[in-house]
């Protein structure tokens, strides 16, 4: 079942003359689009060679784009095993049959969830200072690490509740006939599979949080898109500078993105059953945004159930 | 009428001020009263404020709140000894009893109030800006980010704070402000930036060749620092500077001192007799109540166009992706995959910096008055919508794919072209199957508006910052603002999973 025989007709003599002509038209309106704008960079010096030949300088990498690189991979590097480490904490807290710990930590993602991460960044970060909690070199770096750690948390803890949610009962009960405690049932059948299935979404979140180490740049910590700024200062090409950094921080979430996207793949095709893989989780939960994962996982059993158009 | 207070709600403290009051009367008494030295601590460096004179002599309008408090308290200028107080030492002079209280140019703030103890303030004043008297393009903080020449004393508050806000302007720092009056007037930066009454010294220095620009764009209050436990002492301070203010000598003393500047002279700022350790938690919502609510209000309404120009820019790569033409799902999927995996950040900065600094696109009429921050406001507009938008077209896209086949087949079978079988069957039925996930985008929108503060945008995130350095009530600030986006989101959430409910469509 190709996309081309749902949506529309296959495409005959006329139609196929008629997208030619629409494929022509988008190709020069997107052309003269890019000549506009480049024709306007050039008059403004922005193509000048000096502006970019900085870039084939080594000492230029060495002093500035390397550390930032370093500093964007250190932090999320760290905020994703903590929030992981968190999250799943949370989400079996959440999952609990105590109601209290079940309340506490609903209401803790829904906190986390609610409150902008440059906020916790900010807050973190002047709390550490008063209170001399690290370093003074240090400090950016924990400040930028709790906001995304709390945050990622919170949303890795509603991503594998979903995928807890999306097994089948039956493994749950084929548990508890065998005896087996609440909390083994969950440790030793449920989240190994939900983490599984999960995976793509979580190889996502780590794109989120690759984006969100650049939040940082408001509390001075050193990560890619702060010494961008840097190297444009210095050598006075800012925007040069920020179309390089651009380019480095698409490539590798492209990367990341696409790394996802086959997991999901594979996935789905290594499975027969109805266990949610959640592709539509992992786009949305790359959106950062809170309450997707759950909605989109259910979204995507529908689908999967009834079969309906499929995703490109 | 803050006595009132004291009286109605602080009894302990009544109580240890009674008491320290009595101890205070029964040292002076034994010590003898008014008779003896008094150590001032002053500034020497300072330009109609206060500068040690070639002479020895010691002027300017610190010198003479001092002297007139000293006078006051029953002191011949004679019994006046002066202490060179320098800013980083201000504390420790106190503390360790070198002075008896200091006029310096010594802004309250909380974090200091934990070490002295203030009397006034005495003068209101705010960071603002010197420029050349023949200057017309700079007329406030705005206009330096265009990649002026900014000059503040290396290291200090007042510098970080335009380096901050305003990533565009280049920041020369001098050791002292002297050193940059100096640039300023050969012509090698285009403005000094600190408290407007200290720029208005030395703009009084050199009369009609300099001037103060722009409003001030923090609040500072000047006071008479003293040591904690003598709150004798700092009720006579006040009472005398209250008196100086009501009895016409403050302003005789600034006319006399800054007059020359040019630099109109502010009200006298109200005295405030704070309760050591009276840091009521409702004083820091109180003091910035207006603002705080202003800058959640410019929150909403980022989101609001950003959540406007999000939908529409977002629907139509979410057709190009579903269309017949290979080009367009080409260009629609690239336009995804770039935004989605750009920090917001960058986007932001392309905005202010590629797109209206360096292609000239303006937003705003450069002549307003208020053109930067409008100019601000609508490219971040511009930033944040063209950046959810990527985010809008996948859900569009998913919820596309929720409708079942059957509808698309019918549609089709009935003869439908692709653009109506959109128009009218799959898109109604998709944007009510996606109501949760784009609520979700709106939440994250909500949220996202915050690094908006990136590109100077006065909303919460910019705010909260400034609070915290202002007010050293951190876990005060911190829920002040945690509660106002929890306040926007939650219910936020709870409409739009109920509306999706009510919406969807029943199958």
């Amino acid at each position: 079942m190709s996309r081309s025989t749902v949506i529309y007709d296959a495409p005959g003599p006329r139609a196929r003359l008629r997208n030619r002509v629409i494929t022509v038209i988008t190709v020069l309106a997107a052309v003269g689009i890019v000549a506009v704008a480049l024709a306007k960079l050039g008059a403004k010096g922005q193509l000048a060679a000096a502006k970019w030949e900085p870039f084939t300088t080594a000492n230029l990498w060495r002093t500035y784009i390397l550390p930032g690189a370093e500093g964007t991979l250190t932090a999320a590097a760290l905020s994703i095993a903590l929030a992981l480490a968190l999250g799943v904490a949370l989400a079996v807290g959440r999952m609990s049959s105590g109601a209290p710990i079940r309340w506490l930590c609903a209401a803790v993602v829904e906190f986390l969830r609610a409150v902008p991460v440059l906020i916790m960044m900010i807050f973190a970060y002047f709390i550490y200072a008063l209170h001399d909690v690290f370093p003074a070199t240090q400090l950016a770096l924990a400040g930028v690490v709790t906001g995304l750690t709390l945050y990622n948390a919170a949303v890795i803890a509603e991503i594998v509740r979903a995928g807890v949610h999306a097994l089948p009962r039956g493994q749950s009960e084929a548990a508890a006939a065998l005896g087996l405690r609440r909390s083994q049932t969950m440790r030793l059948i449920l989240l190994p599979q939900a983490i599984t299935a999960m995976l793509p979404a979580l190889v996502s979140q780590l794109v989120v949080v690759l984006k969100d180490t650049a939040i940082g740049y408001q509390i001075t910590f050193v990560e890619m898109v702060r010494q961008g700024t840097v190297v444009g200062s210095q050598y006075g090409n800012y925007l040069p500078a920020l179309l390089v950094i651009a380019a480095l921080m698409i490539t590798v979430n492209a990367t990341l993105s696409g790394l996802a996207v086959r997991l999901e793949a594979r996935l789905r095709r290594s499975r027969r059953s109805a266990v949610a893989t959640a592709p539509a989780a992992a786009q949305a939960a790359q959106i950062d945004v809170p309450g997707t994962a759950a909605t989109a996982s259910n979204t995507v059993a529908g689908e999967v159930a009834t079969g309906q158009i499929r995703p490109a | 009428m803050s006595s009132q207070r004291v009286q109605s709600n602080w009894a302990p403290a009544k109580v240890v001020v009674a008491v320290s009051g009595l101890l205070i009367a029964l040292l002076t008494a034994g010590c003898g009263g008014g008779a003896g030295k008094l150590t001032i601590g002053i500034k020497y460096d300072q330009p109609g404020l206060s500068v040690k004179n070639p002479n020895g002599s010691v002027s300017g309008f610190d010198v003479d709140v001092a002297k007139y408090v000293a006078e006051q308290l029953g002191y011949q200028p004679s019994d006046i000894e002066w202490v060179e107080a320098p800013s980083a030492q201000r504390e420790t002079l106190i503390q360790n009893r070198q002075v008896d209280y200091i006029v310096a140019t010594y802004s309250i703030t909380d974090a200091r109030k934990e070490k002295v103890a203030f009397a006034g303030p005495y003068f209101q004043t705010g960071q603002s800006l010197l420029v050349r008297a023949d200057n017309t393009d700079i007329v406030g903080p705005e206009s330096l980010q265009n990649h002026k020449k900014l000059c503040s004393v290396s290291g200090s508050a007042p510098a970080q704070r335009i380096k901050d806000k305003y990533p565009g302007v280049q920041l020369q720092q001098y050791d002292t402000y002297s050193a940059c009056v100096e640039a300023l007037k050969n012509g090698a930066i285009d403005a000094v930036t600190t408290d407007a009454v200290i720029l208005a010294g030395y703009a009084a220095q050199s009369p009609g060749a300099m001037k103060i620009v722009g409003q001030p764009f923090s609040t500072e209050l000047y006071g008479i620092g003293l040591a904690t436990d003598n709150q004798e002492l700092r009720r006579k301070i006040n009472d005398a500077v209250q008196k100086m203010e009501d009895g016409g000598a403050w302003r005789a003393a600034f006319d006399k001192n800054l007059g020359a500047s040019g630099y109109p002279a502010p009200d006298p700022p109200r005295i405030d007799r704070y309760q050591a350790g009276d840091r009521s938690r409702v004083q820091v919502y109180g003091r910035y109540r207006d603002r705080i609510l202003h800058a959640f209000w410019v929150t909403i309404t980022l989101t609001a166009y950003s959540a406007l120009l999000a939908v529409i820019l977002g629907t139509s790569p979410a057709a190009m992706r579903l269309s017949p033409v290979p080009t367009l799902r080409l260009l629609g999927a690239g336009y995804v995959t770039v935004l989605r995996n750009t920090p917001l950040t960058l986007i932001l900065l392309f905005c202010s910096f590629g797109l209206s600094q360096t292609l000239g696109i303006t937003l705003a009429d450069p002549n307003s008055p208020t053109s930067i921050a409008d100019s601000n406001f609508r490219l971040a507009v511009l930033g944040l919508g063209v950046y959810t938008a990527a985010f809008v077209c996948e859900s569009v896209r998913a919820g596309v794919n929720t409708v079942p086949l059957g509808q698309a087949e019918a549609a089709r079978s009935l003869g439908f072209t692709f653009t109506q079988n959109l128009r009218i069957v799959l898109l109604p039925q998709a944007f009510r199957s996606v109501l949760t996930p784009l609520g979700s985008v709106l939440i994250a929108l909500v949220k996202n508006t915050t690094i908006a503060s990136a590109i100077g945008v006065a909303e919460a995130a910019l705010l909260m910052k400034e609070m915290i350095e202002n007010t050293a009530a951190l876990l005060m600030v911190g829920t002040i603002f945690a509660a106002g986006f929890i306040v926007l989101t939650l219910p936020l959430g709870l409409s739009v999973t109920y509306l999706g409910r009510r919406l969807a469509v029943t199958r």
